[in-house]
């Protein structure tokens, strides 16, 4: 939707840094020595669940609060005891935060005061902010007479307008509703393209984080469980809470046989052997639990078998019928019991009954396995 | 001596609500119970004063008539409300002179049933007091009130000039407002050297002149007997013009305050009778028993107030007379205010005295 | 159109209430605007009295005095307390809060002779300044306009922290981290963004106590002296001393004006459903 020629962002954007950042609630770390880098021009988004600790960092950077230990830097300058106004950041709160008894133009003009820039330049640079979100003939509406949508960008375009190094979002599509959502997801995105700013994005939804960002870094107790991108984090979690907490994972546990190729084999508790690949070439004895998705594996009745394939065999325990897709639960001869998911079409739109015998096609590729024992951080 | 306080117009407002509630559901027919020889509603006026008419007269009143005294608190506007409305919750009130005769003006009181008197002898009575409409309760006076921490025995006020002198006995000074019954027209004509017999009819120029003098030593211009006991006993005043009985009692507590009888004004204190009074024959009992000599006598025990009936003197103790008003050295120093000369210029003097006083 | 049984019903449970308000309140009133004008008979004369006695336009004009100056002093005290208590948490703030109300529980009166006692000459205050040294003399503080604007602000505060604290308590933080994150300071971001958003509790407050004021009586006939008279004990004396209910109507009558006139800028400013809500 953004397609100003002109970048409105002269400058692209900084890199900032936290360095063993912690922050102390009542005893407890809400972050616990977080140590993140967030390159010039980079999308990053800080995922978690509500008391991760993803905010408290994101406020940390912003500078509303105040670290117990460690280092935030902005461009290579510490900033950690520098107040909000002076990091020069731009920040999109949840609830947008326009100043309910300015105008719209007013808003937009307010960080431009604060520099003391003129007149003129003032209003030449929000009627462009106002171009750029959309919004020309909103100028002297207060942001109560605009739609949710409208006062989001508003809000963004008052975030941008005073050329901060970078971009700071705190959940700021969590107020809208679903097709909105998404349309502003795109804008943004569009936004961070043509402005090549570095954004530092908050969100507990899994999706968001994984369409905006160019790194998601998924928050657990204050620390970062993992950080990659979006591709990484799902197809390749480091570790046990990743992989359930982004998409749904079952967890095969087995034990590693050797190595094949950039792999090794994988012995289950089955007594199937699968080829898998990890994070860490294993020796052969360690324990790994097999992460599969449900939607990775392919459902076969008894009768259906491909000879070339190798499968696991299985009961079917329990059926889910959603409509386009088909989720069972299945008992493995050893009894773990794991979710699969097929779309209708794959199953002929025949749902197998509770006691019936089917076949589970993990697929041709090496299975992603992590280790079964996680090392204390 | 309307020596009503804030609170106990508040009371007031409280009981009278109760007691025109209770009037109003006898009015309704239903029965209210009442002692067995009825009752009488008495103006009270809160404080130690009342404790002494409770002492003195209403408890003995009941002792021998067996009417049960009510004792509710009014203020002269409320009389006056209450006969223009009709609707009269009070038989018996007692209030300073000059109040009573403007309430008497506009009609609101019965006549007194001399005639009919059998514990008094209508005879006993100051013929000065002894009024068509009403009858004279007690003397008062107002007095010149003076702290002895501040001027010594030998070298304070005497008399209304030297109060006027700010520069030969500085500190603050307080009078009476308009609003406690009457300017003190007559202590500023002293001041200013009128002679005592030569102060009616009031030269209202040369009093409100002389007024003019002392108008920035006053602190505060009391307008309750309450209030300027206050601002004497806090020292916010160091010396003033009060009643006898405020100051007396003032004295009784111990506070550092002396009297000069010098130039005192005496007034009178007048019991009367509300028009339409619902118990008017118990009234004119109460008046009756009230005025009697003993009574009158008993009731100087309890406050320095003076009796109206010549023979009360007897019943007076000794140790007491010298605080009344009417003690014959009191009586000879002082000068007896002429309520009929404030009666006929209350409303010409009440308007100029506003304007007086609103202005700096 | 035809009334339901639960139309009806909510103003049926009104009747005692508008019954009662009928028999002491409006008819009083009404008594009271006709003894203005028609005691004893139609005439203008107690109005025209009080506009050619410069005394008692004095008296209106140390009324509409004393009422701002309460008024703006409520403001300055109000204004940061009620401040401290919105940043609080609310337990915090609820418990405070219940300090700053519950002197307005107790008798107006027990409130000003309280003050009389810490004001007099004998007072607190003086003894403490003779003590410090700082004055020679007991400084007249009482029986003055000081000590009737310091009286009436005390009893007053607990409306305008009140009416400030309810409004400020609606104001989002966030927009002051807003306003921070923009580049503004701290004190830059509390006078753009803090203060115009709490105006409609300075409004509300103000106007509030500029009401109660313009009637106030207790505190003003106890604290004050007769120069400095209010309205309303104009009234009571014309009532109580004069026997003048014409004129004390009329006078009546005038203040009721002035409190209707800010009434009707107080619905204007803030809006009179505000009065009762305590949150925006």
């Amino acid at each position: 939707m953004i397609q100003s020629t002109k970048p409105f962002v002269s400058r692209g954007g900084t890199e900032l840094r936290l360095e063993g950042v912690t922050k102390l609630y009542a005893g407890t770390a809400a972050v616990d020595r977080l140590d993140l880098t967030v390159a010039q021009g980079e999308f990053v988004t800080l995922l978690g669940a509500s008391g991760s600790g993803k905010t408290t960092t994101l406020m940390m950077l912003a500078g509303f609060t105040q670290a117990d230990s460690g280092r935030i830097s902005i461009g290579g300058r510490d900033v950690t005891a520098l107040p909000p106004g002076k990091r020069n950041l731009g920040v999109v709160f949840q609830n947008y935060s326009l100043f309910p008894h300015l105008t719209v133009a007013q808003n937009l003009a307010f960080p431009l005061e604060m520099r003391k820039l003129g007149r003129a330049e003032i209003k030449d640079a929000v009627l462009r902010a106002l171009e750029i979100v959309h919004l020309p003939d909103k100028a002297e509406r207060y942001p109560r007479e605009l739609s949710g949508g409208q006062q989001q960008r508003v809000a963004l375009a008052r975030a941008i307008i005073f050329h901060p190094q970078a971009l700071l979002m705190d959940e700021p599509l969590g107020a809208l509703d679903k097709n909105l959502r998404e349309h502003m997801q795109i804008e943004i995105k569009r936004l961070h393209a043509s402005l090549g700013a570095t954004i530092v994005f908050v969100t507990h939804d899994q999706e968001e984080a994984l369409t905006m960002s160019n790194r998601v870094a998924v928050m657990d107790n204050g620390k970062i469980a993992q950080i990659a991108s979006p591709r990484a984090i799902y197809e390749e979690p480091l570790n046990r809470f990743v992989a359930s907490f982004i998409g749904q994972s079952n967890f095969l546990p087995g034990k590693v046989l050797g190595g094949r190729g950039d792999g090794f084999v994988v012995q289950l508790t089955t007594g199937d052997k699968l080829n898998c690949r990890g994070p860490h070439q294993p020796a052969p004895g360690d324990e790994v639990l097999a992460v599969v998705r449900p939607e990775h594996i392919a459902v076969y009745r008894e009768a259906q078998i491909d000879g070339h394939r190798k499968t696991i065999s299985g009961k079917v325990v329990d059926t889910l019928y959603l409509g386009h897709t088909i989720k069972l639960e299945v008992c493995l001869a050893d009894g773990t019991r794991l979710m699969t998911q097929s779309t209708s079409a794959a199953l002929d739109g025949v749902v197998p009954p509770p006691g019936s015998a089917v076949q589970l096609d993990l697929g041709s590729r090496s299975i992603w396995c992590i280790p079964a024992v996680e090392e204390a951080k | 001596m309307s020596a009503k306080t804030r609170l106990s117009r508040r009371r007031f407002l409280r009981s009278s609500a109760a007691a025109s509630l209770a009037l109003g559901v006898g009015g309704l027919g239903i029965p209210v119970v009442r002692a067995a020889g009825g009752q009488v509603i008495v103006r009270g006026l809160g404080g130690a004063y009342q404790d002494a008419m409770t002492a003195a007269i209403y408890r003995p009143f009941t002792a021998t008539t067996g009417i049960e005294v009510v004792v509710q608190p009014a203020t002269a506007a409320q009389v006056r409300a209450m006969v223009e409305a009709k609707r009269v919750s009070m038989d018996v009130i007692d209030l300073v002179d000059v109040s009573l005769f403007s309430l008497d003006n506009i009609g609101a009181l019965e006549e007194i049933d001399y005639a009919s008197m059998s514990f008094s002898n209508p005879d006993d009575l100051q013929p000065t007091v002894r009024r068509r409409n009403m009858a004279g309760n007690l003397y008062f006076s107002t007095v010149l009130a003076y702290n002895t921490e501040v001027f010594k025995p030998d070298a304070h006020p005497h008399n209304w000039a030297e109060f006027w002198s700010m520069t030969n006995f500085p500190g603050a000074r307080t009078l009476a407002d308009q609003r406690a019954g009457a300017a003190e027209l007559e202590f500023a004509l002293l001041a200013d050297g009128v002679p005592r017999n030569k102060l009616y009819p009031i030269d209202t120029d040369r009093a409100f002149a002389s007024l003019d003098k002392i108008k920035r030593g006053v602190v505060k211009w009391w307008d309750t007997g309450a209030v300027s006991a206050e601002l004497l006993e806090r020292k916010e005043a160091v010396v003033g013009g009060i009643w006898n009985g405020r100051a007396q009692a003032l004295i009784d507590k111990g506070a550092p305050l002396a009297i000069e009888w010098n130039e005192a004004k005496r007034q009178v204190q007048y019991w009367g009778i509300v028009k339409g009074a619902p118990n008017a024959a118990n009234a004119q009992k109460f008046i009756d028993f009230a005025l009697q000599p003993k009574v009158q006598g008993e009731l100087t025990r309890y406050i320095a107030y003076g009796p109206t009936n010549k023979k009360a003197f007897d019943f007076v103790r000794d140790a007491d007379r010298r605080k009344l008003p009417s003690l014959p050295e009191h009586f000879a120093q002082s000068f007896e205010q002429d309520a009929e000369w404030w009666l006929s210029n209350l409303s010409g003097v009440g308007r100029r005295w506003q304007s007086w006083i609103l202005s700096r | 159109m035809i009334l339901s049984r639960k139309a009806v019903g909510p103003w049926l449970l009104l009747t005692p209430a508008l019954l009662f308000l009928c028999i002491f309140f409006v008819y009083p009133l009404c008594n009271m605007l006709a003894r203005s004008a028609f005691d004893p008979a139609p005439t203008l004369r107690h109005y025209t009295r009080l506009i050619n006695e410069p005394a008692y336009l004095r008296v209106l004009l140390t009324t509409f005095e004393i009422s701002l100056s309460v008024t703006l002093s409520a403001l300055v005290i109000g204004y940061p307390l009620a401040y401290f208590l919105s940043q609080l948490k609310l337990r915090t703030a609820n418990f405070l809060m219940v300090l700053v109300i519950v002197p307005y529980f107790t008798s107006v009166l027990v409130r000003t002779y309280a003050w009389m006692v810490l004001l007099g000459t004998e007072g607190i205050l003086n003894q403490v300044l003779l003590g410090l040294g700082l004055v020679t003399r007991p400084l007249a503080i009482m029986f003055s306009r000081t000590s009737v604007v310091i009286g009436m602000t005390y009893i007053l505060l607990p409306y305008m922290v009140l009416a400030l604290y309810s409004v400020m308590r609606g104001i989002d933080t966030h927009l002051l981290h807003a306003a921070e994150s923009l580049g503004a300071g701290r004190i830059r971001a509390f006078w753009r963004v803090f203060v115009p958003l709490s105006m409609p509790g300075v409004a509300a407050g103000g106007l509030l106590v500029a009401i109660l004021s313009i009637g106030f009586f207790i505190t003003p006939a106890l604290m004050g002296n007769q120069q400095d008279s209010m309205i309303s004990m104009l009234i009571e004396a014309q009532v109580e001393t004069y026997f003048d209910w014409g004129f004390a109507s009329a006078l009546a009558s005038i203040l009721l004006a002035c409190t209707l006139l800010l009434f009707l800028a107080y619905d204007r400013m803030v809006g009179l459903n505000r009065l009762f809500e305590a949150k925006q």
